[in-house]
């Protein structure tokens, strides 16, 4: 009899029933993001990419892990996907330098795209106790795409807020579309949905995606033709991005200073015949600037790529080295140059 | 009683689906549009 009775509140239809069944599963819908906290995406990250070159996941994960940093000195290296592509992986770099007897946190925030408005916003969560900044520099940085500006206004990449991003941004005015979804909902939202089915496909799978680099080593070189806006861009930059990104770099550097970090740049290789002439003129000019300007704040230099008989053949572009036993070198290189600077320090 | 705990059995049940089709949902109608910039 009790099981009959059950069977018939199971199955007939209801008006409360369904009711209360809208209200559940709204419930467990918006508990969706507040049920996933820092901790799984810190520890977890290849459970929510989307692929092992899901940078956004990967970065998401390395940011929190500075959260989680003591005050102990840190050695921290940021930069865009020129710095991520060299090394053969930010845990073989962090590896490394902890092999030659560094005795500080080793963080390496290389991301997709990352302007310097961006490194200055993740250097916000960077551990407090000082120590170490290196920073890829180039001219590739201080002339970042302008549609870098609004995409990260329209839709933030990340699972973790950047305050002082959004402050970059709103002084240059940047406002996102009314219908982005970043703009209104929290990043963590905007973060997880994308990622929510990739997460639910291999829960309880053990099939956690562990990142790699953005092109498989042995791809043929990007042809020129898929940058063409982007040299024509290069060609004439509007003064005021490469102003912008100048007066970010010196914030950074000046926030770093107080905070108690020595600050270097990073050089990352180059092959300056993939663009034509004029261009590559271009961007040699901005080298010049982005030298005079290191000069002028008193910043060194680590170029790991010295003698490392590093060719345009080994870059799949302008700035991406795609080259298993250089990536390692250079890995090994920066490890080295690290670790020789700690000790100076 | 026995009754009531089917009703139940059924609201969660229905619920945890709707919960799993609203995330369906706005991850197939947003997660692009939030998704469409990652960069390289």
């Amino acid at each position: 009899m009790a099981v009959e009775d059950f069977w018939r509140g199971l199955t007939e239809p209801s008006g409360p029933v369904l009711g209360l069944a809208v209200v559940v599963g709204l419930a467990l819908a918006a508990a969706v993001p507040a049920a996933i906290d820092d901790a799984m995406l810190r520890d977890r990250p290849g459970r929510f990419a989307t692929d092992p070159r899901d940078d956004a996941a990967f970065t998401t994960a390395r940011m929190l892990r500075m959260d989680e940093a003591s005050t102990a000195p840190a050695i921290l290296v940021l930069g865009g996907s020129a710095v991520r592509e060299a090394l053969t992986s930010p845990e073989a770099l962090i590896h490394e330098v902890v092999e030659r007897g560094v005795r500080a946190e080793v963080h390496v925030v290389a991301s997709a795209d990352q302007t310097l408005y961006l490194s200055d916003a993740i250097f916000d969560r960077a551990p407090r106790g000082g120590g170490m900044l290196v920073l890829g520099m180039g001219a590739y940085r201080v002339a970042p795409l302008p549609h870098l500006q609004q995409a990260e206004a329209d839709a933030p990449r990340f699972g973790v807020d950047l305050p002082r991003l959004r402050e970059h941004l709103a002084e240059d005015g940047v406002v996102a579309k009314p219908w982005a979804v970043g703009r209104w909902a929290s990043p963590r939202l905007s973060f997880l949905l994308p990622r929510a089915w990739h997460a639910v496909g291999r829960w309880g799978s053990g099939d956690v995606l562990e990142a790699t680099n953005w092109w498989p080593y042995g791809s043929p070189p990007i042809a020129q033709v898929v940058f063409e806006d982007y040299a024509a861009w290069l060609r004439d930059v509007p003064e005021s991005v490469v102003v912008d990104q100048f007066q970010a770099a010196e914030a950074l550097v000046r926030r770093a200073r107080d905070a108690g970090y020595d600050v270097a740049l990073l050089r990352t290789p180059a092959n300056p015949t993939y663009f034509p002439p004029d261009v590559a003129q271009a961007m040699g000019a901005l080298d010049r600037r982005v030298d005079e300007w290191a000069k002028g704040h008193g910043l060194d230099w680590v170029d790991p790529g010295v003698g490392l008989d590093i060719g345009p053949r080994d870059l799949i572009d302008w700035c991406h080295l795609n080259h298993a036993e250089k990536e390692a070198a250079w890995t090994s290189a920066l490890a080295d140059a690290l670790a020789s600077r700690w000790e100076r320090l | 009683m026995s009754r009531r705990f089917g009703q139940l059995a059924q609201a969660t049940l229905l619920g945890v689906a709707l919960a799993g089709a609203s995330w369906w949902l706005a991850s197939a109608a947003f997660g692009r549009l939030v998704f469409r910039y990652q960069g390289f």
